[in-house]
């Protein structure tokens, strides 16, 4: 297992360097830079403009500018973003805190929307309750996410006079006004990821059900309930739960709909922003920290494997 | 060889129980989609909708019904009307009952307290105006750091007629057309804490404001600068200004939005302004949340007490105009700073009854601008002839704004100096819409047919400008003028069109918001001007008459010939045609009915309209 987890790691980190040197090269390729932003908002001259690019290592070769960045990073400075000279690190922590809570808690939501749906769909197939819990999968999975925020957020404030709290406030500081202000976004969050979910633990409880093993357990009186507890639920955990991480990255990068639409100052308006500011130090950070985040969570499941099925573990 | 096929098969198969089943569970979603999809302004859309597939389905029976039908869609019909009559009148009542309210409030006088929240779409780069210029600094600028002047705020004034009033001077003296002597309030302090520690705000704060490197490489330079001899601080309490010649506008540019601020010098060690300011002003920053708002609360040693009203001021970042748009719906925000997005302005006009609303012309300089150095365009009569092939109504009508927009001439509309072309035939012979002068215009100049030439167009301000460029393509394609239209993303454009950088093309962009003719004027066609969007600007060096007016109506303190002087520039400008002026739509701004003392400025930095609000209910 550790033979494993070092492979997988060393892997990760080659794959996060790949991606930084791609990132990195790629906004030097988008037209215009940081100094443009600054010089438009400045009418900045010719000459002030070459002078900020030095100032700002702009004018380094790119692997020189890259390398820098990168031994910085890895001593853990992301250093300082170029249009407000403010620490990336500090301000990306603070935007984490915002876009890992609407993640987790679109997931939560999620898994509490499609197991029991999963459930009741594949124990009761071809019936009614089965026909429900797929039409409102089918109906997560159709709808776009800013179409139905946009509706619930508009309609919420026509109908009700009501919307989610401006400024957001941490859930540790304020944890009242923080619910007020997460709750509607975690939820269509969440709707939108169950629909995938619901599916997913359907078929897989279908495919398990028809097993010999399940006829022989039912066969010896097992309950219901422990049958899926014991038998059925837990073996069709592991698609599940690869769809879950799976679903992780499309979470992060799936938030900067439900931040913008709902305030929320999270990683995706942070990376948005950055994209149009041509602030390649941002850019750079939250790629590589979203990429990090994926890479990890993958690990994760995949070491998951081994603790859901023992025989996966045995096999290792 | 079986003749049926899968649609026979299709139609002869029994249906099944679960057929059945799945397709109501399908038809079901479906009319649930259609339904939410149908949820627009009117309530009873969604079921309009299915309601209309429904009879679709039944058309046979449907027949036998119709009669039935139309006397209960006559009798809903009756009562529909009676139901918008009885809304109508409540809403009415509504806003009599909140204009009562709201005259008793102003009656009573100003209540202390309250949250005041507005907003801004984005997160702004610093604090300090002078190291990174721009709007947003000016916003958060003008809550702390004060300046000599300001722009009035009289009930009835309209938001863009600027006016000049003493803000942190106390007195103004003017020994001679050159010279300025002010005196500051003696209650103007720094706020208490490190390393200004409350002590007063001294001349010597403001003489450093306009001295040295730190405001000559300021942008909003071009204002003062020129005309700037020296300043000096002859006591504590007393500045001097010595001008090298007379300045019309000196005082409205010492209160001008885009600053410069007077600051506290020692905040300027390690650059600390960037990110905190030191307050004088009307609020004190409480909090900064990068990405989300920044909050002011009241100084209580402001020298204007006791403005301002609100115990505090949000100012709230979001960049979606549904959230915008639910924010005021439900008074999470209260009032808008720099005007509302045109998509969303009818629905608050619906949805906040008895709010207060001012629609004035915005006073951005827009246009298509060709490069005046790249042939045909260096033919003054071609340059007139895409005047009158633009039909300006048909722009403004794409914009929903052909009521209440104007037509720009050289100037925008600015109350006292602009001359609208409607009115005035000398100038409206360059910007009626007229195709047949324009050709005649380019036969004369010995052109048939122009381009295709690259049009650049941007999608930094929104759909509806992107839209307006296409009627611009349109309208020069029917005298023969082909253009290509480039649509640039924001950076690329601020970096290339904004300030005219790119030759060879014609730019279509906005500029830069003026609040004086000589701003105006001198932004875009001062040859060297950094924020002209004219390719090959300085190729007006050559025209010595237009230089000559600029200069003289700068000087000029005699407002009546310094009217003339400014109607004289904007017929010479139309006759050179150095840009092709457009429209400005309205600025739509709102206040919610739960404050009074509205009055709004058409400005970056609204502070001045901010501080005279209070809330009527607390």
């Amino acid at each position: 297992m550790r033979g494993y987890l070092l492979r997988r790691l060393l892997l990760a980190a080659l794959t996060l360097l790949g991606i930084s040197v791609l990132v990195a090269g790629m906004m030097r390729t988008l037209p215009g830079d940081v100094v443009d932003v600054l010089a438009a908002e400045a009418f900045y001259d010719d000459r002030e403009k070459e002078r900020l690019r030095e100032e700002l290592g702009l004018e380094d070769p790119f692997f020189v500018y890259f390398g820098k960045w990168l031994g910085d990073a890895l001593q853990g400075d992301f250093g300082e973003s170029l249009r407000t000279q403010r620490s990336v690190g500090s301000d990306l922590g603070n935007r984490l805190d915002v876009t890992m809570e609407l993640a987790i808690l679109g997931l939560i939501i999620a898994t509490l929307i499609s197991v029991p749906l999963g459930i009741v769909a594949a124990l009761r197939r071809s019936q009614w309750p089965d026909y429900v819990a797929r039409s409102i999968a089918v109906f997560a999975l159709a709808i776009p996410g800013f179409w139905l925020a946009t509706l619930a957020v508009v309609f919420g404030a026509k109908w009700f006079s009501w919307s989610p709290p401006l400024g957001y406030q941490s859930i540790w500081e304020a944890p009242f006004t923080n619910l007020q202000q997460m709750w509607l976004p975690a939820l269509l969050f969440g709707l939108i990821l169950a629909g995938v979910q619901t599916r997913i633990l359907r078929t897989a409880l279908l495919d398990v059900l028809r097993q010999d093993y399940m006829l022989t357990a039912r066969a010896k009186g097992l309950s219901q309930i422990l049958l899926l507890r014991r038998h059925a639920m837990r073996n069709s955990l592991i698609p599940f739960v690869t769809v879950i991480g799976v679903q992780f990255p499309v979470v992060l990068g799936g938030a900067v709909v439900f931040e913008l639409i709902f305030a929320l100052p999270g990683i995706g308006a942070y990376l948005l922003d950055g994209i149009a500011n041509r602030d390649y130090v941002v850019v750079q950070a939250v790629n590589v920290w979203i990429a990090g985040a994926v890479i990890l969570t993958n690990l994760l499941v995949d070491v998951s494997y081994g603790f859901l099925d023992p025989r996966i573990r045995i096999a290792s | 060889m079986s003749n049926s096929n899968y649609w026979t098969r299709m139609r002869t198969r029994r249906l099944s129980r679960r057929a059945v089943l799945r397709s109501a569970a399908t038809a079901g979603v479906g009319a649930a989609g259609l339904a939410l999809v149908g949820c627009g302004d009117d309530d009873d859309d969604g079921q309009q909708i299915v309601a209309q597939q429904q009879q679709q389905q039944d058309q046979p029976q449907a027949a036998a019904r119709q009669e039935q039908q139309q006397d209960q869609a006559a009798d809903q019909a009756a009562q529909q009307a009676e139901q918008q009559d009885d809304a109508a009148q409540q809403t009415t009542q509504q806003q009599d009952q909140a204009a009562v309210a709201q005259a008793q409030q102003q009656q009573a006088g100003p209540a202390m307290g309250g949250e005041l929240r507005i907003s801004d779409t984005s997160d702004l780069a610093s604090f300090d105006g002078f190291l990174t210029f721009g709007y947003k600094a000016f916003l958060h600028g003008h809550n702390c750091y004060p300046m000599l002047t300001q722009f009035a705020n009289e009930s009835g004034q309209s938001s863009i007629d600027f006016q000049p009033e003493l803000w942190l001077a106390d007195s103004v003296e003017q020994p001679d057309d050159a010279t300025y002597l002010f005196v500051i309030k003696n209650n103007a302090v720094w706020e208490d804490r490190a390393p200004v520690n409350g002590r007063n705000v001294t001349a010597d704060d403001v003489a450093f404001s306009f001295a040295g490197d730190r405001y000559a490489g300021y942008p909003n330079r071009g204002a003062i600068l020129p005309s700037l001899g020296g300043v000096e601080a002859t006591d504590d309490r007393t500045v001097r200004f010595d001008l090298t010649a007379p300045l019309a506008p000196f005082l409205l540019y010492l209160g001008h939005h885009a600053g410069p601020y007077v600051m506290p010098p020692e905040l300027l060690e390690d650059e600390m302004s960037r990110q905190t300011m030191i307050s004088a002003g009307p609020f004190l920053l409480d909090e900064y949340e990068a990405g989300s708002r920044v909050v002011y609360k009241r100084n209580p040693n402001y020298f204007d007490a006791p403005k301002p009203y609100a115990d505090s001021l949000v100012i709230n970042f979001i960049g979606d105009n549904s959230a915008i748009a639910a924010a005021y719906l439900s008074g999470e925000l209260n009032t808008s700073w720099f005007g509302v997005a045109p998509p969303i302005v009818e629905e608050l006009e619906n949805g906040i009854p008895g709010a207060t609303w001012e629609f004035e012309p915005s006073l951005v300089i827009g246009g298509v601008f060709p490069d005046i150095g790249m042939e045909p365009f260096t033919d003054p009569r071609v340059r007139q002839a895409m005047s009158s092939a633009i039909d300006r109504d048909s722009i403004l009508a794409v914009g929903g704004a052909l009521e209440t927009g104007k037509w720009s001439t050289a100037l925008p509309p600015m109350p006292g100096w602009w001359v609208d072309p409607k009115e005035d035939a000398a100038l409206g012979e360059y910007y009626n819409y007229d195709p047949e002068r324009a050709m005649q215009l380019l036969d004369a100049a010995g052109i048939d047919g122009v381009g295709p030439v690259p049009l650049h167009t941007t999608t930094a301000y929104g759909p509806i400008f992107a839209e307006q460029s296409q009627v611009v393509q349109a309208n020069l394609l029917q005298v023969g003028i082909e253009v290509e239209l480039v649509t640039n993303e924001p950076t690329v454009h601020y970096s290339t069109i904004f300030n005219g950088s790119t030759t060879g093309v014609i730019g279509h962009t906005l500029s830069v918001a003026s609040i004086e003719p000589d701003e105006a004027l001198r932004n875009v066609f001062i040859p060297d001007s950094p924020r002209s969007p004219i390719p090959n600007g300085e190729l007006m060096a050559s025209d010595a008459r237009m230089t000559e007016l600029l200069n003289m109506q700068r000087t000029e303190s005699d407002v009546e010939a310094r009217k003339k002087q400014i109607y004289d520039l904007q017929l010479h400008i139309a006759e050179q045609m150095y840009s092709v002026p457009w429209v400005n739509p309205p600025v739509s701004q709102i206040a919610r009915p739960e404050l009074s003392g509205v009055q709004f400025i058409q400005t970056f930095a609204p502070s001045p309209s901010l501080e005279d609000m209070w809330f009527n209910n607390l």
